[in-house]
């Protein structure tokens, strides 16, 4: 073979790379909501509308936060048509930063308008809760912790998990908590914690498996983490803490819309879809998600928004709060 | 041809190295700040010891068992070769998953006390020595196969078989034990899934971590990992120093029937040692084979595969291509000690030995932009970042080949009025094909293998099956994530088993 | 007259010491002249720098007077010195059949396909081998090979031939033969040629004159019996005592 036959297959190589599909028939997703549970939903998409779906997923450890990265990195020539994110606040980061453009789906009218920005910057819909997951066979039913202070409780020393609050839900919660209690409450708490020596795990996930193992008595996770748990036969009660408190935290999936994307047509199809009270009620079933609508079925064993005490947030000063921390929050995780 | 291959090599490597710099100028003193606290130190600490660990292990093992397989009597040598080899073919990743399904706390064989074992760094060493020791094996058999008979031979009638092994094959094989530590050290250091996996924190890991913090801050990151470029030049600095353009290659495995050294009593010890190695390498394949099979994870697996394998073969052939190509020119260039060509060599090995994550960054920050769209938003990218990180194999596996091959037939076909661009094509390559059928399908295995140079810049809908695996491991079914382990295993193989079909054909 | 090839005042060292030390040496027109030396004499320096794939430190080298190297700087690059050359182990290239290595310098010079078979084929014939042009050079025995070397190089029609020891490797009538043809073809296409040896009854018997190169110098050069009459060393009346 000479060196012209390996040029010109090379070039057809490299067209059938770059021109892999057709442009327009597409619409590009980013999602940090699990990828077993999204992935699903966007394939029914993709068969009722006749788009392709491309998306990407997050990695666990880096959960929510590098697909919000790599958002911004491309925010020269944005790539993804929407954002559907795990928890309501990064989405203000990309809305701070002018990378949202708004979009009022006709799908939005059920959800209550706490859930979702006035001008379709972000809308919330199947939320997923903060809850205790305590290990039945190291806590007895009479020492059940009841608030996230417990996670601090000298009792439980070095038996108490949360996730790196750098990534994921966990970021939103300690947020939220800085915001409810106040900086200084907050930095008290969290060196609490430290010096409680509760395990700073990499992820919900793995404390969802410290819990289930019985490394540790009890840790902070989140309501699908628990239900995984739970169809795992793992020995695990789930409590929602604080509800004679502050009360639980609430933490919506969202979706939005990208500013300047390829495909801003496909984009909205794909979130009037996703706002469809199915699909809430299918993550309800599937996920565990808990519904915001008040007319969704769930299944037993999963609440609805208005069953329990949730905790009060503005999710845009939560978000500040978010960034504003970030310095101090790094410095405590260590890395 | 140099400077084409070159400027090719520098906007795949060079470029997105140097874009880090700029934007660690940019962000300065804060970035730097980061590097101020006891932690990334204790971490890079930790990631070299650990990396020596996996290295001095693989050589004591490697060393041996290379001239056990190159130059003993050992029963089914070649066989054994073929089953030790294999897992270094696979990610890292998938293996520790195999001994997870096997050691962990719901595993096969699995307590508490072997997950606690298993998730921590004797775990991650365990998979990482089990991993890269063959290329200790490999490159030390296939230096001792490459070897002049006769020098062999004279010793022989005067010593020992042991003697023979430990005073003129050993020493013989030293620079392919040079290259062999480097490799393993270079590999390991800048492995990121498996410590992340065993929950082990380490240094590139950790840098991995920080660009997914909130706020984005690429010179964060790269000023992170400035710890690893002296690092780096080190190894490039022994690699220059004790390996240099030497030739590792062979002429065929007929080496081997070649009348081999008895172990004599010593026998029975070998086969068992050896074979019991090769045989526990294999066994995380086979526990994810069980795993995938029950539960039902092979018949999800269509559902959930998707185009993952088709986007891994792609892309792994055309940068497998590409990085042929180059190493044709580099490497003859490298081999025949042309002007440049050692800048360039030394540029594909120090994108080698550079974080992953480094390099996706700076590719990130090079080619998404308006006018390049048609690279970003597509699998060139892919290609992009395969060809940056993996240039080297193709440069060293054809440079080590051309070095055994006359000057001459250059020399004649320049006195008969090609110029360089047909030497190479017309005499260069069909003469060392062999070598660039090698280095084409170990560098379309490297690429298929990779995870860290792509999970950071795949395009959206088109993302690898390694990259797919790992997003799916932390929440999918078991069993599912077991078959697309298998899968993996799977296509791995059969590209090798054509690869190898390929080179037998190629040799007349 | 101008030389076909012309050294002039060439220098050449590589680290321990001098290996051409100011030689200068000419090839007429039509000329075959035999480069006689012992090993280690810089013999194959001097086809080196004629090829163009050393220069040296001093001096040109010059072709029907233009100038292709000058004081360490190679002006033309081999491939478009149109100088033909049969190297010592000859180099024919495996991959190729005999008339693909004919082929080889033709298609690279441009020449068309058409005309290219012609040339191979009169080629071939005129060495005794048009049976084996599918050969693999392999397959070929060592006289063949030989001249597959010689046609290689003559089938270009170059404006000088080299030509390193090409019979070293041959028996005895094997190497008559072989010279005897390899003087009727330079003869024919009255092509100069430098014949690089260290057996002074080839270089006589090819060489219309003689040179002799001894530690880095021409020390005497002219016909045979100019040499034998009037040896300018020791060296130079040795080798003609081994004349018979």
């Amino acid at each position: 073979m000479n060196a012209r036959t390996l040029a010109t297959l090379l070039t057809l190589a490299l067209s059938l790379l770059a021109g892999c599909t057709s442009r327009s028939r597409e619409v590009v997703v980013y999602t940090s909501v699990d990828q077993v549970v999204s992935e699903p939903i966007l394939r029914d998409f993709e068969k009722q509308s006749g788009l392709t779906v491309r998306a990407v997923f997050d990695t666990e450890e880096t959960k929510s936060t590098g697909v919000l990265n790599r958002l911004v990195a491309e925010a020269a020539h944005p790539q993804a048509d929407v954002f559907w994110s795990g928890d309501p606040v990064r989405p203000f980061v990309l809305i701070k930063r002018g990378l949202v453009a708004p979009y009022e789906s006709p799908n939005a009218s059920g959800i209550p308008s706490s859930f979702r920005a006035s001008d379709g910057s972000w809308t919330g819909f199947a939320a997923r809760v903060r809850v205790l997951l305590v290990n039945k066979n190291r806590v007895p039913a009479s020492e059940l912790p009841y608030s996230i202070r417990d996670l601090a409780d000298p009792r439980w020393k070095g038996a108490t998990a949360i996730a790196n609050p750098l990534f994921g839900t966990t970021t939103m919660h300690v947020a939220a908590l800085f915001a409810t209690w106040g900086d200084e409450q907050g930095r008290a708490f969290l060196k609490s914690l430290k010096d409680n020596q509760a395990r700073i795990a990499s992820s919900n996930g793995e404390v969802k498996r410290l819990v289930a193992s019985g490394e540790v008595a009890f840790g902070v996770a989140d309501t699908d983490d628990a239900q995984e748990a739970l169809s795992e036969h793992a020995p695990i009660e789930v409590v929602f803490p604080d509800q004679d408190g502050i009360g639980t935290l609430v933490m919506p999936t969202t979706v939005s819309l990208m500013r300047g994307s390829p495909h801003p047509e496909g984009g909205k199809k794909l979130i009037d879809f996703l706002l469809r009270p199915e699909v809430e009620r299918r993550l309800a079933g599937t996920a565990a998600h808990v519904p915001l609508r008040s007319d969704v079925q769930t299944p037993p064993g999963v609440k609805r928004a208005g069953d329990f005490k949730a905790m009060q947030v503005d999710y845009s000063r939560v978000a500040d709060e978010m960034e504003r921390m970030q310095p101090w929050l790094k410095g405590w995780v260590g890395l | 041809m140099l400077v084409a291959a070159g400027t090719v090599l520098v906007l795949a490597a060079l470029l997105p190295l140097l874009s880090l710099v700029t934007e660690l100028s940019a962000t300065g003193r804060a970035a730097l700040a980061v590097l101020r606290g006891p932690r990334p130190w204790e971490l890079f600490l930790r990631s070299t010891g650990l990396s020596a660990l996996v290295t001095a292990g693989a050589l004591v093992v490697g060393v041996p068992l290379g001239v056990l397989i190159a130059r003993s009597d050992l029963p089914g040598r070649r066989m054994l070769w073929l089953l030790h080899l294999f897992p270094l073919f696979l990610p890292p990743f998938v293996l520790a998953l195999g001994w997870f399904h096997l050691f962990g706390r719901t595993g096969l064989l699995g307590t508490e006390a072997t997950a606690r074992t298993l998730f921590g760094g004797a775990g991650v060493f365990w998979v990482l020595w089990l991993a890269f020791t063959p290329v200790c094996t490999s490159l030390v058999s296939l230096s001792l196969l490459g070897l002049d008979a006769s020098l062999e031979e004279a010793a022989r009638l005067v010593g020992t078989p042991a003697r023979v092994a430990s005073r003129i094959l050993a020493p013989a094989a030293s620079p392919a034990i040079a290259l062999s530590a480097i490799v393993v050290f270079a590999l390991t250091i800048s492995e990121l899934a498996v410590p992340m996996f065993l929950r082990v924190d380490v240094f590139p890991a950790a840098v991995f971590a920080r660009l997914g913090g909130i706020d984005y801050a690429p010179g964060e990151a790269f000023a992170l990992a400035l710890p690893l470029v002296p690092l780096s030049l080190l190894l490039l600095f022994f690699e220059r120093r004790f390996v240099g353009p030497r030739s590792f290659a062979v002429a065929g495995l007929r080496g081997m029937s070649r009348d081999p050294l008895p172990l004599g009593p010593w026998r029975p010890v070998a086969t068992l040692a050896a074979w019991s190695l090769g045989l526990v390498s294999l066994a995380p394949l086979l526990v994810l084979l069980v795993r995938a099979t029950r539960g039902g994870g092979l018949q999800e697996l269509p559902r959930w595969v998707g185009r993952a394998p088709w986007t891994s073969l792609l892309s792994g052939a055309v940068a497998a291509t590409v990085i042929a190509t180059l190493g044709l020119v580099l490497g003859h260039a490298a081999a025949r000690r042309s002007r440049g060509a050692t800048a360039l060599d030394a540029l594909s090995m120090l994108a080698f030995v550079t974080p992953a994550p480094i390099l996706g960054v700076g590719l990130i920050a090079v080619w998404n932009r308006s006018w390049t769209q048609a690279v970003y938003a597509s699998l060139t990218i892919l290609v992009v970042g395969y060809v940056a990180r993996y240039t080297v194999v193709g440069v060293r596996a054809v440079s080590s080949v051309v070095l055994q091959s006359p000057l001459h037939f250059e020399e004649s076909a320049a006195v008969a009025g090609a110029r360089f661009s047909r030497r190479l094509a017309r005499v260069v390559l069909p003469l060392n094909l062999r070598g660039v059928i090698g280095g084409w399908l170990l560098a379309f295995v490297f690429c298929l293998r990779d995870l860290e140079t792509a999970v950071l810049f795949y395009p959206a809908g088109r993302e690898p099956l390694t990259v797919r695996l790992f997003t799916l491991e932390a929440n999918g079914p078991p069993s599912v994530v077991a078959a697309l382990a298998v899968a993996q295993v799977t296509l791995t193989g059969a590209v090798l088993a054509l690869g190898v079909l390929a080179l037998r054909r190629s040799a007349r | 007259m101008t030389a076909a090839i012309a050294l002039e005042h060439v220098s050449l060292s590589f680290g321990a010491g001098p290996v051409l030390d100011d030689l200068s040496l000419e090839v007429e027109p039509g000329e075959l002249l035999a480069l006689l030396g012992p090993s280690g004499s810089g013999k194959t320096s001097v086809l080196r720098l004629v090829l163009g794939f050393l220069a040296p430190a001093t001096g040109a080298v010059r072709l029907n007077g233009e100038t292709v190297t000058l004081d360490g700087r190679i002006i033309r690059p081999p491939e478009e010195r149109g100088v033909g050359m049969v190297f010592q182990d000859l180099a024919l290239w495996p991959h190729l059949t005999v008339a693909g290595n004919l082929e080889f310098g033709l298609a690279s010079r441009g020449l068309p396909r058409s005309d290219r078979s012609g040339r191979i084929r009169d080629m071939l014939s005129r060495v005794g081998l048009e049976a084996r042009a599918r050969r693999y050079p392999g397959e070929l025995s060592g006289g063949e090979r030989q001249r597959v070397a010689i046609a290689r190089a003559l089938v270009l029609e170059p404006r000088a031939v080299l030509l390193d020891e090409p019979l070293s490797n041959l028996d005895a009538p094997l190497r008559r033969e072989l010279m005897v043809l390899l003087f009727q073809l330079l003869k024919e296409r009255r092509v100069p040629g430098l014949y690089v040896t260290h057996d002074i009854r080839e270089g006589a018997s090819l060489g219309d004159r003689i040179a002799v190169l001894e530690s880095g110098r021409i020390v005497q050069e002219g016909s045979l019996d100019r040499l034998r009459t009037a040896p300018a060393t020791a060296f130079v009346r040795g080798v003609m005592e081994d004349l018979p």
